[in-house]
């Protein structure tokens, strides 16, 4: 299981990496992708819609729906399209080529709520 | 305080774990949900021949004098027709003329039947029968020493042949011989839940991880049974807790054919008259979605601002590239009307299609088959 050290992680098995433009990047991890097999769906959110509490979308496999959330709230800048197009891209480079969405987050973003690599992959050991 | 009762798991667990297989819980016993995937194992089975372990499945022997008549008293579907040497599919009807199971019945012998059920039913099955079975009637649950494996896919019948006794070339549709594999006795049956051409083997445990590993090396592929809900999705085929259920009547699910309310008395053959007195209401219907979005299970269903059904078995088809679902909606709706299917936040076009969704390739002969 692949866990890159420079992530956040949520309990949901998404992770987050802040840019230097200050936007942030979120996608599914490693461990994520392998549970639910082969992805064949991804549905994302519009350019414009504010994330919160809600999901922000879902990728799914034959059987399985694995919901997207993002525990810091913020305005979608920018969606991956091409994962949407070639769903398998999220199992392929779930860190890389199959990041999902980037938000400008509305605050200050808090990542003491989230874990660092060693915690999530304590989590999943 | 309870304890969790633990998983049963069946004679070809280690078989399983062997081919990587991913096992879950299901029905209270072990089972391989997938191996390679279920996209490529469910391709594997229409292009060629798959494998899956079924020997969950409650497994009833029913002998006696009279044994047709007496399962003639609690099936649906007229079993005084099936002569030996043929199997038959049934309901189990409640009380009221619900559905408490579907069933096979393989007749074997003069006095004997077997009778396959479904895994999360064997109990209330088993009950069911012993309640109504006449107290000569011998009920014996297989559970024991039971293995059953369905071999599945275009490719079956001469990836089976050589490890089988009985010539699987002259079995047609529904044939049900003993006879023996890798030289031990079993039952044979041509057949399956996947609307491909096929054959399940019932027999021992002990000959079930070998039968089953020379059918790998053989070329069959093994598959879970997240493949095995999607084949028999896409051939149209309901499954009890989803298209059926104790509170549908075979009408509305479908499956009226498998009633014959004509011949003798039969367990809920009056609260199912009782219910045809008003037409029904709701009926299955097999829906294609337009996008590309996947209606499942529990999604609600929308026809011009109105709830008015709901998914009760969806996925996206492998075979047809885009994503099915089999629905309850309203009786008056027919093939081609378009309603919407309520995912998330949104309203997903989705048009009534003619079942089954994958042309079913099932082999009949020119033999005269009797039409239960």
């Amino acid at each position: 299981m692949n866990t890159p050290q420079n992530l956040f992680y949520t309990t949901s098995d998404e992770w987050l990496r802040r840019e230097d433009d200050g936007t942030i990047t979120v996608g599914i991890t490693d461990y994520a992708q392998s549970e639910l097999g082969e992805i064949v769906y991804v549905e994302l959110p519009e350019l414009g819609q504010k994330i919160g509490d809600a999901l922000f979308g879902v990728v799914e496999s034959v059987k399985a729906v694995g919901e997207l959330h993002c525990p810091i709230g913020g305005e979608v800048v920018e969606i991956n399209s091409e994962a949407s197009e070639n769903p398998g891209l999220v199992n392929e480079s779930p860190y890389e080529n199959g990041w999902l969405i980037k938000i400008r987050p509305d605050a200050a973003p808090d990542f003491s709520a989230l874990m660092d690599a060693a915690a999530y992959a304590d989590l999943h050991s | 305080m309870t304890a969790e009762p633990s998983l049963r798991h069946t004679a070809l667990l280690a078989s399983h774990l062997e081919s990587g297989g991913k096992i879950v819980p299901f029905a209270g016993w072990e089972m391989p949900v997938q191996y390679a995937g279920v996209k490529a194992e469910t391709l594997a089975v229409r292009e060629n021949c798959g494998l899956f372990d079924v020997s969950h499945m409650g497994q009833l022997d029913v002998r006696g004098e009279g044994v047709t008549q007496a399962l003639n008293a609690v099936v649906s579907a007229d079993w005084s027709k099936i002569p030996v040497g043929r199997a038959a599919y049934a309901l189990l009807l409640t009380k009221n003329g619900g559905v408490l199971d579907d069933v096979m019945g393989y007749h074997l012998s003069e006095n004997h039947w077997l009778v396959v059920v479904n895994a999360s039913r064997a109990d209330v099955d088993e009950a069911h029968f012993r309640a109504l079975l006449p107290s000569h009637i011998e009920l014996f649950n297989r559970i024991e020493n039971q293995a059953m494996i369905a071999v599945q896919g275009p490719h079956s019948e001469e990836i089976l042949q050589p490890f089988c006794e009985a010539d699987l070339g002259a079995m047609s549709l529904r044939d049900a011989l003993k006879t023996s594999v890798l030289g031990q006795p079993c039952v044979i049956t041509r057949g399956g839940y996947t609307g491909c051409d096929g054959f399940e083997w019932m027999g021992d445990g002990a000959t079930a991880p070998i039968l089953w590993k020379q059918l790998l090396e053989a070329g069959a592929a093994p598959c879970g049974l997240g493949a095995r809900d999607v084949l028999r999705l896409e051939a149209g085929l309901p499954l009890y807790g989803h298209e059926l259920r104790e509170d549908l009547s075979p009408d509305e699910s479908g499956v009226a054919f498998a009633v014959k309310v004509e011949k003798n008395e039969f367990f809920g053959r009056e609260g199912l008259l009782g219910k045809r007195q008003t037409p029904p209401q709701v009926a299955l219907r097999g829906l294609k979605m337009q996008g590309r979005a996947i209606a499942r299970e529990g999604y609600e269903i929308r026809n011009q601002g109105e709830i008015v059904g709901i998914v009760t078995s969806g996925t996206p088809s492998p075979a047809l590239d885009c994503n099915i679902a089999l629905a309850l909606l309203p009786a008056e709706l027919q093939v081609g009307d378009v309603i919407e299917v309520l995912i998330r936040t949104s309203a997903h076009p989705a048009q009534i299609v003619v079942l089954p969704f994958v042309a079913r390739t099932t082999k009949h002969t020119t033999k005269p088959v009797k039409v239960v």
